[in-house]
C-alpha cells in the first residue's frame, strides 16, 4: 500500500513531516504510560506481526502495492496512538533497511496507514463492539480502505501540484481518476484478508489476561 | 568518545536528509546522473553489492509506473529518466547512509522508543526466518491450495508467530527490568 520514494513532491512530504512530527512527539510521550514489562513484549510482537504482513506485497499498476497492514490488533488492543507510533517504526525500518516505502514518503505513509487507519479501526471497533468478531472484521476492513483512499488522494494530486513549465508531471503522473480505483479495488480484497487476520490474531491473543497485558478490552 | 560518535552519526543523518530533499527539489536528470556517479565513486568497493539490492527494491514499481505511463499517456524519455534516476539515486543514497550509521544510536532522545525499536527489529529478524520456514513447510505439505488448508495454516502460523515472539520478548523485557528500565 505504501508509496515508494521519488513519487511525492516536497510540497506534500515536507508539510507532512511537520504534521507527523507533532503526532510522533505526542505519541512518544503517550507511549510511556503503556510501556511496562508486561505490555512491551505484546507491543513489539504485534509491531513485528504488522511488519511481516506488510512484506507480503502485490504490486499495483501505477507504482504502489497491495498488502495487509496488521494494524487491527495494535489499534484495538493498545489504541490508535500506540498503533501509530509502532506502524511508523515499521515503516521506518522498511524504508531504511529494506528499501520498501521510502524516507520522503514516510510521513505520508505513517499518517495514512498508522494514524488514520488505526483511528478508523479503533473508532469502528468501539462502535460495533457488541458484534465482536463481525465488528473487528468490519473495522479492520474499513481501516484498510480508508488508508488506501488517503494514499490514492495524495498520489492523485501530484500531477496537479508538481508540474514543470510545460505542464509535464515531475513526480507521480496519474490523477485521482486513475489512483482511486487503482488503489481501492484491490484493497477491497486486501481489506477482507486484513479483517480475517485481525480476527484470527485476536482469537490467538484471547488466552492472555487483557487487564494485565493490553491497554484496552475488546 | 561516545558523545563524539553520536554527534558524528547525527551529522551524517542531517547530511542524508539534506541530500534527499535536494534530490526531490532539483528536478534535473543531469544532476541526478552526476549525483549517482558521485555515489558510485564514494562507495566503489560495495557498489555492485548495493546496486543489486537497489534494483531488486525499485525495479517492480518503477517498471510499472514507466510502462503504464508510456502506454496510456505517452512515451516521454525525459520524464522516464527523471523519475527512474531520482528513485535510483535516493534509494542508493539510503542504503549507503544506513551502511554508515547506527540507527539505534541516532534515537537517544527517547529511551522508550529506542528500546521498542531494538526489540521490534530483533523480533522482525527472527520473524523473517520463521516466515520463510513456514512458507516452505506449507509448500512441501500441501499440493492443492484449498481454502480450509489456507485457513488452518494462517491460524497455526499466527499462533506460532505470537507464541514465539511473545516468549522471546518477555525474556528481553525481564532482562531490561533487571537492569532498571521499567519503573513498575
Amino acid at each position: 500500500m505504501h508509496i515508494p520514494d521519488g513519487f511525492i513532491s516536497p510540497k506534500v512530504y515536507i508539510p507532512a513531516y511537520f504534521l507527523s512530527s507533532g503526532l510522533w512527539i505526542y505519541s512518544i510521550r503517550k507511549i510511556k504510560s503503556f510501556l511496562r514489562s508486561e505490555t512491551l513484549p505484546f507491543i513489539s510482537a504485534l509491531t513485528s506481526f504488522s511488519f511481516i504482513l506488510m512484506m507480503i506485497t502485490i504490486p499495483l499498476p501505477g507504482g504502489t502495492t497491495a498488502h495487509c497492514i496488521g494494524i487491527g490488533p495494535l489499534s484495538i488492543l493498545f489504541g490508535p496512538i500506540v498503533s501509530f507510533l509502532c506502524i511508523s517504526l515499521v515503516l521506518l525500518i522498511q524504508a531504511l533497511f529494506f528499501g520498501n516505502g521510502g524516507i520522503t514518503t514516510l510521513p505520508v505513509n505513517s499518517i495514512a496507514i498508522g494514524f488514520i487507519g488505526s483511528l478508523t479501526i479503533y473508532f469502528f471497533s468501539k462502535l460495533f463492539g457488541k458484534f465482536k468478531k463481525a465488528g473487528v472484521f468490519f473495522s479492520s476492513f474499513l481501516g484498510v480502505l480508508v488508508s488506501a483512499l488517503i494514499l490514492a488522494l495524495v498520489l492523485g494530486i501530484q500531477p496537479l501540484i508538481a508540474i514543470d513549465s510545460n505542464g509535464k508531471p515531475l513526480f507521480f503522473p496519474f490523477g485521482i481518476k486513475v489512483t482511486i480505483p487503482a488503489m481501492l479495488i484491490p484493497h477491497i480484497f486486501v481489506g477482507i484478508a486484513e479483517g480475517i487476520l485481525t480476527v484470527i490474531a485476536l482469537e490467538v491473543l484471547k488466552k492472555f489476561d487483557k487487564e494485565k497485558y493490553f491497554a484496552s478490552k475488546y | 568518545m561516545i558523545k563524539k560518535n553520536i554527534l558524528l552519526q547525527n551529522i551524517k543523518l542531517i547530511l542524508y536528509i539534506f541530500f534527499v530533499i535536494i534530490l526531490t527539489i532539483i528536478n534535473n536528470i543531469y544532476f541526478y546522473f552526476s549525483f549517482f556517479l558521485f555515489l558510485i565513486i564514494l562507495d566503489f568497493n560495495f557498489f555492485f553489492k548495493k546496486i543489486k539490492r537497489v534494483f531488486a527494491t525499485i525495479i517492480l514499481f518503477n517498471f510499472l509506473v514507466s510502462i503504464t505511463y508510456s502506454i496510456f499517456i505517452k512515451f516521454d524519455l525525459e520524464y522516464l529518466l527523471l523519475i527512474n534516476l531520482r528513485t535510483l539515486t535516493i534509494t542508493y543514497l539510503t542504503f549507503y547512509f544506513i551502511s554508515h550509521i547506527n540507527l539505534f544510536k541516532i534515537l537517544p532522545f527517547s529511551k522508550d522508543l529506542t528500546f521498542l525499536l531494538v526489540l521490534t527489529y530483533s523480533q522482525i529478524m527472527s520473524f523473517i526466518k520463521i516466515f520463510s520456514d513456514l512458507k516452505e513447510a506449507f509448500k512441501s505439505r500441501v499440493i492443492k491450495k484449498e481454502k480450509k488448508y489456507l485457513k488452518l495454516f494462517s491460524k497455526k502460523a499466527v499462533n506460532l508467530f505470537f507464541t514465539k515472539s511473545i516468549y522471546n520478548a518477555r525474556e528481553t523485557a525481564m532482562a531490561m527490568r533487571s537492569r532498571g528500565f521499567f519503573n513498575d
